[in-house]
């Protein structure tokens, strides 16, 4: 009986009629005084824009409208100032006839959302992305693919279940709908409908640094998705964290590829404050150009230091990159560089010499339970980490566990582990980055003495 | 009390969590070798012998290629090997488990390391057998892996999955199937699960990914499983009623015969006419080069006259397809062919008789009139979306394109816009770049 009210319910939203009926979904106050009288009135319109958190003015920056439909957003934002670009799935007639009505510059262009990461349009201060996400089939990868593009702030307005009584089930398993085939107002061609919950919880894992619900309403909710942190209190406290690494999460290199699916920045740091929260923290990932945030995922104690982990944020270009985290009311700890995208590269490797980690012996290592070696290695490309940079004694690869900077000559120290299954005698070592191998030194691994 | 259930809710989801059994047994799969040695993993050989069984697939897998997502420690995999395929494993990582079973069973596995959605980049080609078991929630994006295993599969994908109600499904069968969003470690105290279907969620999801025919194995414990099959049964033997007419089959974006893999929903629209009085969506099997696909709409048009929508099957490779329909209880009708992912190869394009359709004069229509045409070098796949009539600079619209006459001309008709400017216009035919000698026309 209820679950086929709540069935009945969704077919109910269904405004088709009205549509065909006007004609035209948007409404629009032309200059010459024409008025065009759509689904949605010109006052709920600028309502809705009234309320996304964006300057009046407009001017230097630039705007995407993904699914313009008849294209009021593109053509408000362009009124502002903005450099707009506006795309839709199928290019359609009603948006054409007010750009030409308009003289607007707006630059309209017909894709599918997923061929959006490809068309080089760059990035955007700001992206709308207003009624499209229950239209996706893969919603959380159409918040990923938003946040890529965006530069500031996305505004994510979608259909939801439950706009009117979320507040009441706030502490359960955020949930969405799935509609195999028109039962979300009769239409075909729409795929999820979200909780409210779940619609910020996907905002968020896509990879904002902050999520914030502008409100709810008419099987609708609103989101402001922005990429920076909030500015610093003029007060810093003084303890920033004390970092000890940032790293990738997966090869605790520094290398991060913006084309898996799941990679995750992790930072060990030691800090005074007991508990450290992940609402606590700020990370932050630049360049020259961009400057995205990143929130904790989940913070844990690690020894006497803290783990937190973070998505990487995305759309981070190829390149160098900085990351540093602060407290919310901190100034940040040492700076890490990162590379991201970059493959490495380099003409010759060079093994200079090879010691005992602990003794210092040159050419052996003492093997007990396990032994350590160092080497120096010269010609290592600058993003050389643990995990593209490989040592192998004979056949069998070692674990690579520190790579350091480069010595004034250029030769970086290179620690790796000796299993204590390895043939106690004469070995030969070498390493490899990039597809090229260094030349072999002769390793005796002995007995360790104690 | 609403506050109290949903407690529950949330410590019963975090309650499975088998993190540390798997870490004291060091195993998640068990094995039996041939020298009688047996690993005592965290998942018990009776158990893994029973989900092999369920699965809707042939005891002989000799001449088949099976690809297993996401091994683990590779039991499923070297279990098909045991039974003759030919078995690509993978997994986001390499583990060492996986690497000693190999080596013990001096197996011929070929086990590769990729991410998930680097699969339809990786070139291993297509499989009679895909297993998906246990993945699709640990995927942030479980409809899009769903289409990625869809195009891999040549005959049947075995999807098992968590759900969130394998004991309680059949009590709420009507209501809209839907999933529960993990943004943490809210599933099991583990960070990688993303998602929590219902059963209903599940089997719907299978079919929205693009498999002809979804089976339901099982639900039970916190797991069900589905067979998700790549083509129709056989056509009945005996056929009850006759095969519907097929009138037209055209792409629903762009109206033409044209298909691209990669757009996200691409819809194959077919006209047929029959003289069954009613028809239901889950009457139509529809067939696309090699895969089978079932209608998402059904609409009745006039006297016996029907349109039904169907997705393009995932995974067709480029190329001229058949299409044709039948019905539960017949056989197939007519034949169409489609183009998928065709480029449109023009050299040369020639133009004669351009007329009024109505009355065949030459060089002249009226504005608001239909426009006849014949053209030579047109590509095999053209449609009205990859070629352009122009009179001027304006794109008429192209209405109907005949087939190729004996010297290769194809009729083309289009309508002359009423606003057009009376008097001479510049008419040409373009497609692919390439431009066909300008010829006058005169708009009456």
């Amino acid at each position: 009986m209820e679950a086929s009210s709540a069935r009945e319910a969704r077919r109910r939203i269904d405004f088709s009629k009205e549509l065909a009926a006007k004609g035209w979904y948007h409404s629009f106050e032309l200059p010459d005084g024409a008025v065009i009288d759509g689904f949605m009135t010109v006052e709920q319109q600028k309502r809705r824009y009234a309320q996304f958190p964006i300057p009046e003015d407009l001017r230097g920056k630039r705007l995407l409208d993904i699914g313009a439909w008849d294209g009021w957003f593109s053509f408000e934002a362009e009124r502002h100032g903005a450099g707009v670009t506006a795309i839709d799935c199928v290019e359609l007639a009603s948006f054409l006839d007010i750009h030409a009505r308009l003289q607007s510059k707006v630059d309209y262009r017909i894709m599918d959302l997923y061929e959006l990461p490809d068309a080089g349009l760059g990035k955007f201060d700001i992206v709308f992305f207003l009624g499209v996400l229950y239209h996706v089939r893969h919603p959380l990868l159409a918040l990923e693919i938003v946040c890529a593009l965006t530069k500031d702030v996305a505004i994510v307005d979608s259909f939801v279940v439950d706009p009117d009584d979320w507040q009441e089930h706030t502490g359960e398993i955020p949930t969405m709908e799935f509609y195999e085939l028109d039962e979300l107002g009769n239409q075909f061609g729409n795929w999820v409908g979200p909780t409210v919950p779940c619609l910020l919880a996907m905002c968020r894992t896509a990879g904002f640094a902050r999520v914030e619900l502008l409100g709810t309403g008419d099987h609708h909710a609103v989101v402001a998705c922005y990429r920076k942190w909030e500015p610093a209190p003029a007060q810093l406290a003084g303890d920033a964290p004390e970092i000890l690494t940032i790293e990738n999460a997966r090869t605790n290199g520094i290398n991060f590829s913006t084309r898996k699916s799941d990679e995750y920045l992790t930072s060990i740091f030691h800090t005074g404050r007991n508990p450290v929260t992940p609402g606590m923290l700020r990370l932050e990932v630049n360049n020259e150009v961009d400057n995205f945030g990143a929130a904790a995922l989940f913070v844990s104690p690690e020894g006497n230091a803290w783990r937190a982990t973070f998505h990487l944020p995305p759309g981070l270009d190829p390149g160098w990159h900085t990351a540093r985290l602060r407290f919310r009311d901190s100034g940040f700890g040492r700076d890490f560089k990162i590379a991201v995208d970059m493959p490495p590269q380099t003409a010759h490797i060079e093994l200079k010499e090879v010691f005992d980690g602990v003794s210092w012996t040159k050419g052996e290592v003492q093997v007990g339970e396990r032994g350590f070696l160092s080497c120096w290695v010269g010609g290592l490309p600058e993003n050389a980490d643990r995990a593209n940079l490989r040592a192998f004694l004979g056949n069998r690869r070692l674990d690579v566990d520190y790579v350091g900077e480069p010595d004034p000559q250029g030769y970086r120290q290179v620690n790796a582990v000796v299993p204590g299954s390895a043939a106690k005698g004469e070995h030969e070592l070498r390493v490899e980055c990039a597809g090229v191998s260094s030349g072999t030194l002769p390793l005796r691994i002995q007995n360790s003495s104690r | 009390m609403p506050e109290n259930s949903t407690k529950t809710v949330r410590e019963s989801a975090r309650g499975l969590d088998f993190s540390q059994d798997l870490a004291a047994k060091g195993w998640y799969h068990s094995f039996e070798f041939p020298d009688g040695s047996v690993i005592d993993g965290y998942m018990p050989l009776a158990v893994q012998k029973e989900r092999y069984a369920r699965y809707p697939i042939p005891a002989d897998l000799h001449g088949k290629r099976v690809l297993d997502i996401g091994a683990w420690d590779g039991w499923f995999s070297f279990e098909s090997e045991r039974h003759g395929a030919q078995t690509i494993a993978i997994d986001c990582v390499q583990l060492p488990t996986f690497l000693q079973v190999h080596r013990r069973l001096k197996s011929q596995v070929d086990y590769r390391v990729l991410d998930f959605y680097e699969l339809p980049y990786a070139d291993l080609g297509k499989f009679e057998v895909v297993f998906f078991l246990g993945i699709l929630y640990h995927l942030r994006h479980p409809l899009l892996a769903l289409e990625i295993v869809c195009a891999l599969t040549k005959e049947v994908a075995i999807v098992e999955s968590f759900v969130i109600d394998a004991d309680t499904w059949k009590e709420h069968q009507n209501q809209i199937p839907s999933m529960e969003f993990y943004e943490t470690t809210e599933l099991g105290n583990q960070f990688d699960n993303w998602n929590g279907p219902t059963v209903a969620c599940l089997l719907a999801m299978c079919r929205a990914a693009g498999f002809a025919r979804v089976e339901f194995m099982y639900a039970a414990g916190n797991y069900s499983g589905a067979a998700c099959f790549r083509t129709w049964e056989p056509p009945p033997a005996q056929p009850a009623s006759d095969p519907p007419e097929l009138l037209s089959v055209i792409n629903t974006r762009t109206y033409g015969n044209n298909f691209s893999t990669r757009k996200s929903e691409e819809y194959i629209s077919c006209v047929f006419r029959t003289a069954r009085p009613a028809v239901l969506a889950k009457d139509l099997r529809l067939e696309a080069g090699p895969f089978g696909a079932a209608a998402v709409q059904i609409t009745h048009q006039a006297d016996g006259v029907w349109v039904a929508a169907f997705r393009l099957p995932p995974g067709l490779d480029p190329g001229w397809h058949r299409v044709r329909l039948r019905l539960a209880d017949s056989g197939f009708g007519r034949e169409f062919r489609i183009a998928v992912d065709m480029p449109v190869k023009v050299e040369r394009l020639a133009v004669r008789d351009v007329c009024d359709g109505i009355t065949w004069a030459r060089g002249e229509v009226p504005a608001g009139g239909c426009l006849s045409c014949w053209v030579h070098g047109l590509p095999e796949n053209c449609d009205a979306s990859n070629f352009r009539l122009l009179l001027d600079a304006s794109p008429l619209h192209i209405s109907w394109i005949g087939q190729p006459e004996p010297d290769g001309y194809r009729q083309v008709n289009s309508d002359v816009p009423v606003d057009l400017a009376r008097g001479e216009h510049v008419f040409t035919v373009e497609s692919a770049d390439v431009k066909s000698e300008p010829q006058s026309v005169k708009v009456l």
